[in-house]
């Protein structure tokens, strides 16, 4: 760059301290409180509140014939029902149907986040969000596993396929634990975090990108910054459907592990 | 929107499919870190636990695949 940038913000090349949300109450900055009100956990109660307050308005005069905000909230809850929780979970999934119906809502609207304008990111563009959600679905199809078959029976048909011979359990059983108990949570976490934070960093990349180039002093390089943010408004397009995409994922994987925890055999 | 529509089951083989990946992946990693740990504690040269361990974990994982989805 020719010059020095005038109107970038202070912090321009942004950087991992970007991540490092500040408290918003100050006396609380440093202190272990620190973490506890800032621009992502605020989000958070947002999105709960959102979800919480609509779905109580639309159902507290509900009609035969559907308003349009009834209509919403009952295809939305009547899709995880019987796309995810029927047709993955089969008759046994009506019960699972409300917790599927609020993790598809809760992290479609948490990664919402990440194109609604002064938001801009997503809280699950943080591990530590992912991470407990991960945890949940892992806790529940190993519970949901133990209180059908027993504790005895849940691991052993889980741990050792029938029909092979005993000494290749020695080979098998490691990466049966390893792709049963430890891998589902971690890719169920992972996936979810990467594609918030890699969509966070395309808009970053190509928003910041286009300021940058339109602070250049070469006047064809100024040109071409509209091209950059025109790939911007493409890729928030884009990240529309990966908001989508993720939280419907999320909720199927979790319905196909619960159906895994209670099927009878392999 | 979801409620007119007929029953269906669309990714029955999709399931099959993640925990087939799944699998593979577990046995690379389940078998590729046992040999690197056995690297790391025998002091065996050039990787060469990790490099069986690998190929010890795909040939069990798909050996597996086919067991169980065969």
């Amino acid at each position: 760059m020719g010059q020095q940038p005038t109107f970038l913000a202070e912090g321009f090349p942004p950087g991992v301290k970007d991540f490092d949300f500040q408290s918003w109450i100050p006396s609380l900055r440093g202190s272990e409180w620190g973490l506890a009100f800032t621009k992502i956990t605020f989000m958070v109660w947002l999105a709960v509140a959102v979800i919480i307050v609509y779905f109580l308005v639309s159902y507290r005069n509900p009609k035969v014939v559907p308003t349009k905000k009834q209509w919403l909230a009952e295809s939305l809850y009547g899709f995880v029902r019987n796309s995810v929780a029927k047709d993955v979970i089969g008759h046994e999934g009506v019960r699972f149907a409300p917790y599927l119906a609020t993790l598809f809502c809760f992290v479609a609207m948490t990664n919402a986040f990440a194109i609604i304008p002064f938001f801009q990111i997503s809280p699950n563009a943080h591990i530590a969000f992912p991470v407990v959600l991960g945890v949940i679905s892992y806790v529940l199809f190993i519970v949901v596993g133990i209180r059908k078959h027993g504790f005895v029976k849940y691991f052993k048909t889980n741990l050792f396929v029938p029909g092979i011979p005993w000494p290749i359990y020695f080979l098998v059983t490691p990466i049966e634990l390893i792709s049963t108990f430890i891998m589902r949570p971690v890719t169920l976490a992972v996936r979810l975090f990467a594609n918030m934070f890699a969509g966070h960093l395309m808009l970053l990349v190509f928003t910041l990108g286009g300021v940058a180039m339109l602070n250049s002093s070469n006047i064809f390089i100024q040109g071409l910054s509209v091209t950059s943010f025109l790939m911007a408004i493409v890729m928030t397009f884009f990240e529309l459907m990966v908001i989508v995409l993720q939280a419907y994922v999320l909720t199927m994987l979790t319905a196909s592990y619960v159906q895994g925890a209670l099927a009878d055999e392999h | 929107m979801a409620d007119k529509q007929p029953p269906q089951r669309p990714d029955s083989g999709a399931n099959a499919g993640w925990t087939a990946l799944g699998t593979l992946l577990g046995g690379v990693i389940a078998w590729g870190g046992i040999g690197y740990a056995l690297d790391r504690w025998l002091d065996i040269p050039r990787h060469l636990g990790l490099l069986v361990g690998m190929i010890v974990g795909i040939c069990a994982a798909l050996y597996l695949v086919v067991k169980r989805f065969g």
